[in-house]
């Protein structure tokens, strides 16, 4: 049946035939309203002047802290990683103690950020930040030795300077590597910014919002406010996904 | 053959003897020891050979025969295990602008154009930006790629890659060029008309040439001395002179009797 469906709208099937059951489970009185709203409610409520204010705050608020945290992260990533790659001396250091550092599960790291930083914006952003930082060293790490040794000897019969080899030689070739660490990297932020304002209190932002309206048994705030977010990370990851394509385009017409 | 270099004064700042006959490059009793699987494998056994400045000498060898070994060498690439190498009389402990090797795939940077990959071959070099650029033209338009200067590697075809590469080479005037198998990759008629440019090229910068190759006959074209070698571990086995005025014939029969030494030479293996 669906073969016959233009291509754009095969996509759209399963939320409609799901937000049909949604429907259907409520108006039927299959769940109690307490812990799932109608669609007819949750739709209704960004019309709603109160919710509208609350989401909309706690929009702004998570959109600035993903941007400060994932931009700390990434930066700082990419530093690390970089050094971890060129510095046979710091990958023996500090290599060995940051793979062991990232098996460690996120959220893991909650409760000692609430206990250094208290439950504060400082807890937050660092959170955020560690969540970009990961995959971000990874890959600069990687891409460090994704330059081939023929260009490196090639450098080095040129006699380049440390500084000439690695803006000419190791940073184009580690390119592709920095583009898919960057995806994973604000995919992952975003991820850690909900979680970490729904996990720790006293805070604003959407994740935030979401326990809130769970407390007042307000489940269409809930419910929009997730959607709101997938809708956020969808946008994200679109703009990424076409940011890589283009950077590596670039970089490919070349290659 | 030197005089279009030597009035543009490149040369006498480079090489430190004055005398135009001195040897440039010696290599003296070199050996080299690689270690395969934890065991030492000698790859070259004592070799002695002396280059004169201007003069374009022919490695020939069967493969693994170090030839690329030798280069890698006099590039300070990797470092002899026994013996030394001199250029200029100083001894090579490590890369230098005054030898430049031009390798058997052409290693542009894929990311940089055609120009900005010979500019490279400058950033060492210590002139001003301008000058540095009327250098990159000079060297892109003796080649004949001035029209590809904005080009990328990928767009280029293998001889026009490989005629960049021979640019970037060239560029920072060397004492000593250094061509590992340059043209090995090229189909025939990419290769002989290439062989002309090179030396065309030769002629016009009158860079002392070490070439390594396979094929005799391109050798027997181009070089004042062909250089026999013998596989594992390599040796020099003969020295050919070869006292053919240039541009040489690619039929002329003498030619031919020597490219019947030559293979004689290989196959006594």
């Amino acid at each position: 049946m669906t073969g016959r469906l233009p291509a754009a709208l095969r996509g759209w099937v399963l939320p409609l035939l799901l937000v049909g059951l949604w429907g259907l489970a409520t108006d039927r009185a299959w769940i109690d309203s307490a812990f799932l709203a109608s669609p007819a409610r949750v739709a209704a409520a960004p019309f709603d002047p109160q919710v509208r204010a609350l989401v909309e705050q706690g929009l702004v608020a998570s959109v600035l802290r993903y941007v400060e945290g994932a931009c700390l992260g990434v930066v700082l990533g990419t530093a690390f990683g970089l050094l971890l790659g060129l510095s046979p001396l710091a990958d023996r250091l500090f290599g060995q103690s940051f793979h062991g550092f990232r098996q460690i599960a996120m959220f893991a790291w909650v409760p000692l950020f609430t206990a250094w930083f208290g439950v504060g914006e400082t807890t937050k952003l660092a959170f955020v930040a560690l969540a970009a930082f990961k995959p971000m060293v990874m890959a600069a790490q990687e891409g460090v030795r994704a330059a081939p040794v023929a260009l490196r000897e090639v450098g080095q019969s040129l006699c380049l300077s440390r500084r000439r080899t690695l803006l000419s030689i190791i940073l184009p070739a580690a390119l592709p590597a920095l583009v898919t660490g960057l995806q994973l990297a604000f995919t992952f932020a975003w991820l850690a910014t909900i979680g970490v304002e729904a996990l720790v209190g006293f805070g604003n932002g959407l994740g935030a919002v979401l326990i809130e309206g769970r407390n007042n048994f307000r489940m269409d705030v809930v419910l929009f406010g997730i959607l709101v977010i997938g809708g956020l990370g969808l946008l994200l990851h679109l703009a990424l996904d076409r940011l890589a394509a283009r950077v590596l385009r670039r970089a490919g017409a070349r290659a | 053959m030197t005089h279009a270099a030597e009035q543009r004064g490149f040369r006498p700042r480079l090489v430190p003897s004055a005398d135009p006959e001195s040897e440039v490059l010696v290599l003296d009793g070199v050996e080299k020891e690689f270690t395969v699987d934890r065991r030492p494998v000698q790859a070259l056994a004592r070799i002695d050979l002396q280059l004169r400045r201007g003069e374009f000498v022919c490695l020939i060898g069967a493969s693994g025969c170090g030839k690329s070994t030798i280069l890698r060498m006099i590039a300070g690439l990797e470092r002899p295990t026994a013996g030394e190498v001199r250029v200029g009389g100083r001894p090579v402990t490590g890369p230098g602008l005054d030898r430049s090797l031009v390798f058997q795939e052409h290693r542009l940077l894929p990311w940089a154009s055609v120009e900005q990959n010979v500019y490279l071959a400058l950033d060492a070099v210590p002139l001003g930006r301008a000058e540095k650029w009327r250098r990159v033209a000079e060297h892109l338009a003796l080649v004949g790629l001035t029209d590809f200067a904005r080009a990328y590697p990928a767009q280029l075809s293998g001889g026009m890659a490989q005629r960049a590469a021979i640019a970037r080479g060239l560029v920072a005037n060397p004492a000593i060029l250094l061509l590992d198998e340059p043209l090995g990759a090229l189909d025939s008629l990419t290769r002989s008309y290439l062989q002309d440019e090179l030396l065309r090229i030769w002629e016009a910068e009158g860079t002392t040439t070490l070439m390594v190759t396979h094929d005799v006959e391109e050798a027997l074209l181009l070089a004042d001395r062909v250089v026999v070698l013998d596989p594992r571990p390599g040796r020099v086995r003969e020295i050919v002179r070869v006292d053919l005025p240039r541009p040489r014939r690619r039929g002329d029969p003498e030619l031919a009797t020597l490219k019947e030494r030559v293979l004689g030479e290989l196959r006594h293996l």
